[in-house]
């Protein structure tokens, strides 16, 4: 295009710019590649005579500025010294108006190409370089602030993360009795000291499952893998004897929940049987076990010789004494006359349950008389 | 010879078998030879030795065994001068002179001669005559020297610190691209440590005398200014003519330069003799001993190198107390008015318009101290009138900085080489790092040089080298066809802008 086509076209973009300067900044800018460093660097266009007339009778400027050196400001000279800024500005505008205009020339027009030269504002990027320029010439003390700054909000952080997760683990830590039980029995003294003492259970209970010691898996000591897997497995029936035991509840069935546990633990467990077990079971009924004597330790058998009446179970001082009373109720001595194994064992299971009365006659005292407390406390209600 | 920049052989490249002749001229030494190589086959002194023979036939002398042994009528003369060619016909003798010797010919082999980029048009329209058609070399291509020094350190964008003979110059490149406007320069370099260090001597009423003077020597310590040295003169028949003895001198100042300058980081004041303290007590150890060529050893303490070293950061403690002979005016940097071609025309149009960019750098290059503030881009300071302030080292590279687009500063700033061989000073660096920190506290300021003193001294011949090497560089040679169908106008301009 020459320069009747400029002006009519593209002159308005920029009234500043003469159609010979454009052209010498695009081919500049071809050049160079659009490395805007070296275009500014090399940019060294002479306006020519007659358009400086032109700009002086246009902007009615005294001086011819070319000539004097005693100028300070920019804005006085005809021919003003282009910065990068206004190169871009011109290169971008004029090139986005010239690709928008060609319009059948069966060349796909790039619309994100368009769209990206027209979004170059000049008063835009002389701010964004503002800011750069203040951003690379802080003082030591912003600087030297600043990261005392990050380095406290770091810390904030670090706190605020340390504080979400001991909340956590309290609300876990509260959460383990269940709530939806009544908690009333909990509020006395007594039902305090149980609340600790089932939670010291379960605390242990859970530790013995991850401190479990692994038996060393290589080396002279190690187990062979059968040997491991059956203590595997003898761990996990334990765990769950325990879950059961808890599941009872209060510690007056233990025993109960005991006996059960151990039959299941009996049934559930594949204990390696030795053969003679297994044939004698085979071949004898119930009846005749019982007639020659046969009987199947499932609890732990001490060693040596004992008397069976040296076992009998006991208990504490208070809880025995009351034992005694009951048995002088119910007409039966401590000492039993006859101590067969049968009659063990049926003493002993009597023994258990009077001391479960006991304990429970205790506990229905205590809670009746806080109830007596409380309906005082309240006027009668 | 292990080096940061080892090219391989051109082959690898891709690059036909043609084997491409580097040609680095400088103010002290003019290195030549051939690409590929990592370093000049031959390095001359950019001096020449006229002689007038019997027949009044003038010939010239090339080579450091010629021009160091004395000969009768002959003068010796400098081909360039701040690193630009100014005796076109002493050059055109002395590189032929040395392709000789290497057996280059021309009609196979393209040469590359490096430029400083404050090269006058004339000098390259006279580089492109002389070499295409005087020469006959079938192609030719001019590089500016920071573009060499940068390939030469691997990096593409860079700022090139070069602390040479004549001249230190900063230039910023970018992408290949060095920003001719943008750079700075001051002539306190090499050449003016030379001056202080013979106003030393000469305060010292110690007098240089070249080695060929001397027929025998006794080592003799310098005490006093009555102190004599003990040798034994040679005598000539014929009367000596004074360059040879000042071209000699350099040689002295070389080696002084090497053995006993150092920088320190800290400007100290002379180090005051201690009233109480005898003077026999002064500790032995902080003075070294300079061998003269006449068997004189001068000595030189801490203080008094550094001092001379420093001058290099800043200029104005020299010149304030004592002028330095020839160094009257102080500079401040603006080295492409005094130097370079200001006036010069790059392309066809006549430019008039330099002289009013003259004002604004000027006033950029005033004396900006330590805290910086927010500058705009063209920071007008509102006196049209020039600080006469000296540049040193470090205010001529943070001027550049501070100059410089803010886009490209970051980028500059973490890629700062130095080089040329008065950099070698030790703690020059070091120095430099201090004082750049402490005025650009925010940004990530890193120097660059490398350790290897050849590669050091030679870098720009060595990046010359790879350049000229490069497969993807053998489209950008200028054929003598080109030359001759294009024209040297044409060429300047565009090509070798």
């Amino acid at each position: 295009m020459d320069s009747n086509d400029y002006n009519k076209l593209l002159k308005d973009i920029n009234p500043d710019w003469s159609y010979k300067e454009t052209k010498y900044l695009f081919d500049l800018a071809k050049r160079y590649d659009l490395r805007w460093a070296v275009i500014i660097d090399s940019y060294e266009y002479v306006p020519d005579e007659d358009e400086i007339k032109v700009k002086k009778e246009d902007e009615d400027k005294v001086d011819d500025k070319e000539k004097s050196k005693d100028d300070e400001k920019k804005e006085t000279k005809t021919y003003t010294p282009r910065t990068v800024e206004d190169l871009k500005d011109q290169l971008y505008k004029v090139s986005s108006k010239l690709l928008n205009s060609k319009q059948d020339d069966g060349v796909v027009k790039d619309v994100a190409l368009i769209k990206a030269l027209d979004s170059f504002d000049k008063n835009k990027e002389i701010e964004r370089k503002k800011y750069l320029n203040r951003l690379l010439h802080r003082a030591p003390t912003e600087i030297a602030e600043e990261e005392s700054l990050v380095i406290e909000a770091r810390k904030f952080e670090l706190a605020a993360k340390k504080m979400l997760m001991e909340r956590a683990q309290l609300l876990q830590l509260l959460d383990s009795p269940q709530s939806s039980a009544p908690i009333h029995q909990f509020l006395t003294s007594s039902g305090l000291t149980q609340l600790y003492n089932t939670l010291m259970t379960v605390d242990k209970s859970k530790k013995r499952k991850t401190e479990a010691p692994v038996a060393p898996q290589l080396g002279p000591n190690a187990i062979p893998y059968t040997q491991q897997l059956a203590k595997q497995q003898a761990a996990q029936q334990q765990a769950q004897a325990h879950k059961q035991q808890q599941q009872g509840g209060s510690a007056a069935n233990s025993h109960h929940n005991d006996k059960k546990s151990q039959k299941q633990q009996h049934q559930q467990q594949q204990k390696p049987q030795s053969e003679i077990l297994k044939l004698l079971q085979s071949r004898l009924t119930p009846e005749e076990m019982e007639v020659y004597g046969i009987k199947f330790h499932e609890e732990k058998v001490q060693a040596g010789v004992y008397l069976r009446s040296q076992k009998i179970v006991t208990f504490k001082p208070a809880v025995q004494s009351k034992v005694v009373e009951i048995l002088n109720e119910l007409g039966i001595s401590m000492r039993l006359t006859m101590p067969t194994g049968a009659v063990c064992s049926k003493f002993d299971k009597l023994m258990h349950r009077i001391a479960s009365l006991v304990d429970l006659k205790k506990q229905t005292d205590k809670i009746e008389a806080e109830v007596t407390l409380m309906k005082r406390q309240k006027g009668l209600l | 010879m292990a080096s940061s920049s080892s090219t391989a052989a051109p082959q690898v490249y891709g690059a036909d078998e043609v084997n491409a002749v580097v040609l680095d001229p400088g103010s002290f030494s003019t290195s030549v030879g051939y690409a590929g190589y990592d370093c000049p086959s031959m390095v001359f002194p950019s001096h020449y030795g006229e002689v007038v023979d019997g027949k009044g036939e003038k010939k010239r002398l090339f080579n450091d065994s010629f021009l160091h042994t004395s000969r009768e009528n002959m003068k010796i003369k400098p081909i360039l001068k701040n690193n630009i060619i100014i005796d076109w016909d002493g050059a055109v003798d002395q590189y032929n002179y040395m392709f000789k010797q290497m057996g280059v010919n021309p009609e196979d082999q393209p040469l590359m001669l490096t430029e400083s980029t404050m090269n006058s048009y004339k000098n390259k329209e006279k580089a492109l005559e002389v070499f295409l058609e005087q020469e006959n070399y079938c192609a030719f291509y001019a590089v500016k020297q920071p573009t060499c020094v940068a390939f030469a350190h691997g990096k593409a964008t860079c700022l090139v610190v070069d602390i040479g003979h004549d001249l230190i110059t900063v230039t910023p490149v970018v992408d290949g691209f060095c920003l001719r406007n943008q750079v700075i320069g001051t002539n306190y370099a090499g050449a003016f440590l030379d001056q202080q260090l013979k106003q030393f001597l000469e305060d010292k009423n110690i007098d240089i005398v070249p080695q060929y003077r001397v027929k025998s020597k006794n080592t003799m310590y310098w005490e006093n200014k009555e102190s004599k040295p003990q040798f034994e003169t040679k005598h000539y028949d014929y009367k000596i003519d004074n360059s040879v003895d000042e071209f000699s001198k350099l040689r002295v100042f070389q080696e002084m330069k090497e053995t006993v300058l150092s920088c320190s980081l800290d400007d100290q004041a002379e180090k005051v003799p201690d009233a109480d303290k005898d003077k026999m007590d002064v500790d032995y150890d902080e003075q070294r001993y300079f061998e003269l060529p006449n068997g004189l050893n001068v000595p030189f303490t801490d203080a008094e190198a550094n001092k001379i070293a420093n001058s290099l950061f800043r200029p104005s403690d020299v010149l304030g107390n004592g002028i330095v002979k020839g160094w009257e005016e102080p500079h401040i940097g603006n080295i492409i008015e005094t130097i370079g071609t200001a006036d010069d025309k790059s392309s066809k149009l006549y430019v008039p318009l330099r002289r009013t960019k003259r004002p604004e750098e000027e006033e950029k290059e005033k004396d900006k101290d330590s805290n910086v503030d927010a500058k705009a881009s063209n920071g007008a300071d509102g006196s049209g009138k020039v600080k006469s302030e000296p540049c040193g080292l470090t205010k001529l590279v943070q001027t550049v900085l501070e100059r410089i687009d803010i886009d490209w500063k970051p980028q500059l700033a973490n890629n700062i080489i130095v080089t040329g061989s008065t950099s070698l000073i030790p703690e020059l660096n070091k120095r430099l790092y201090e004082e750049l920190s402490i005025l650009n506290p925010s940004m990530k300021i890193r120097i660059q040089s490398v350790g290897n003193t050849v590669e050091r001294k030679y870098s720009t011949w060595i990046g010359g080298s790879i350049l000229a090497s490069l497969g993807t560089f053998h489209q950008l040679w200028v054929s003598q066809a080109e030359y001759k169908e294009i024209g040297a106008d044409r060429l300047i301009v565009n090509r070798f802008r």
